[in-house]
């Protein structure tokens, strides 16, 4: 039996749309790598499942979406799913979370607790987006530029590379991004994206080993 | 000089006042009919609504601030340009 990705999937705003929405792209990838897919959508996003799941079937890697704090991580409807002390939820080997903040001590304390690595923002998760594409996430080009980078975190991963290098991977994704808004200047649609581009890339952090590899 | 010197007097509520203005220049450049994700706000913000944030000097308004003084200090520093530089295929 192959690894294993469990992913979260909440959708009750805009922002878990598009997050949703762009992890059918990591969903994708991990099809294409025939891993076994647990995905946690809409209300199956929800505290009693993550729990069972992470206790019973430890995946090997585990993509949380959602909002977030610096203790917990969020499912549908704002259910929190998992908080620093749910100590038997971690036993995966990987976790990305693509929340705000969590990496602060949520993240700290898995890896503490046994996770061998996490991924994820000390800071909020910032992303900007087109309110005429809202019911299109994935033909969002503002949002492309901070989802795909984002994304690619998760990508690298199923293709096998480890953690530090998937971090870093994603971080240039955002330099690309950085530079081609600098290249195009000021007159650029999304020339004010900059700063924010700026601030989800220096904030994402792998904490633990950054050798880990699904 | 003079000038030096009276920067130099301003108080933090001042300086505090410029930067914000700063930041709400900044911000009314921005295109208005896209919106930001952030945090936990499930709404999201318009260009107008993070600008009123700026001005109350809410928890996010303090957050554009930070996010805004971050991305100027890594301008100014040269950290930003560096970062851009060394990226690597």
């Amino acid at each position: 039996m192959g690894s294993t990705l469990l992913i979260t999937r909440p959708e009750h705003d805009v922002t878990t749309r598009y997050l949703s929405k762009w992890s059918e792209k990591i969903i994708q990838e991990a099809k294409r790598k025939e891993k076994n897919i647990i995905d946690l959508f809409r209300s199956k996003a929800n505290r009693n499942r993550i729990i069972s799941t992470l206790g019973k079937r430890g995946p090997e890697l585990v993509v949380l979406n959602g909002h977030g704090s610096e203790d917990c991580v969020m499912g549908h409807n704002n259910e929190i799913i998992l908080r620093s002390g749910d100590r038997e939820a971690f036993n995966s080997k990987i976790i990305f979370a693509r929340s705000c903040k969590s990496a602060r001590r949520l993240g700290q304390n898995a890896v503490n607790q046994g996770v061998t690595a996490y991924l994820g923002y000390k800071e909020d998760f910032w992303f900007k987006y087109n309110i005429t594409k809202i019911s299109r996430p994935l033909e969002d080009k503002t949002a492309t530029l901070f989802l795909e980078p984002s994304n690619y975190l998760a990508i690298a991963l199923l293709k096998g590379h480890p953690t530090g290098y998937a971090n870093n991977k994603s971080k240039m994704l955002f330099r690309k991004n950085i530079e081609k808004l600098l290249i195009e200047g000021p007159l650029a649609e999304d020339y004010d994206t900059i700063r924010y581009l700026y601030w989800d890339m220096i904030h994402q952090v792998c904490l633990g080993s950054e050798d880990a590899t699904f | 000089m003079v000038e030096e010197l009276k920067e130099s007097e301003k108080s933090e509520e001042e300086i505090l006042e410029d930067i914000k203005e700063v930041v709400i220049y900044k911000l009314e450049m921005f295109s208005p009919d896209k919106r930001f994700s952030i945090g936990s706000h499930e709404k999201g913000f318009t260009r107008d609504e993070l600008i009123e944030e700026v001005r109350k000097e809410t928890e996010i308004g303090k957050k554009v601030i930070e996010v805004e003084l971050t991305f100027l200090r890594a301008l100014k520093d040269g950290t930003l340009l560096e970062e851009v530089l060394t990226s690597e295929e």
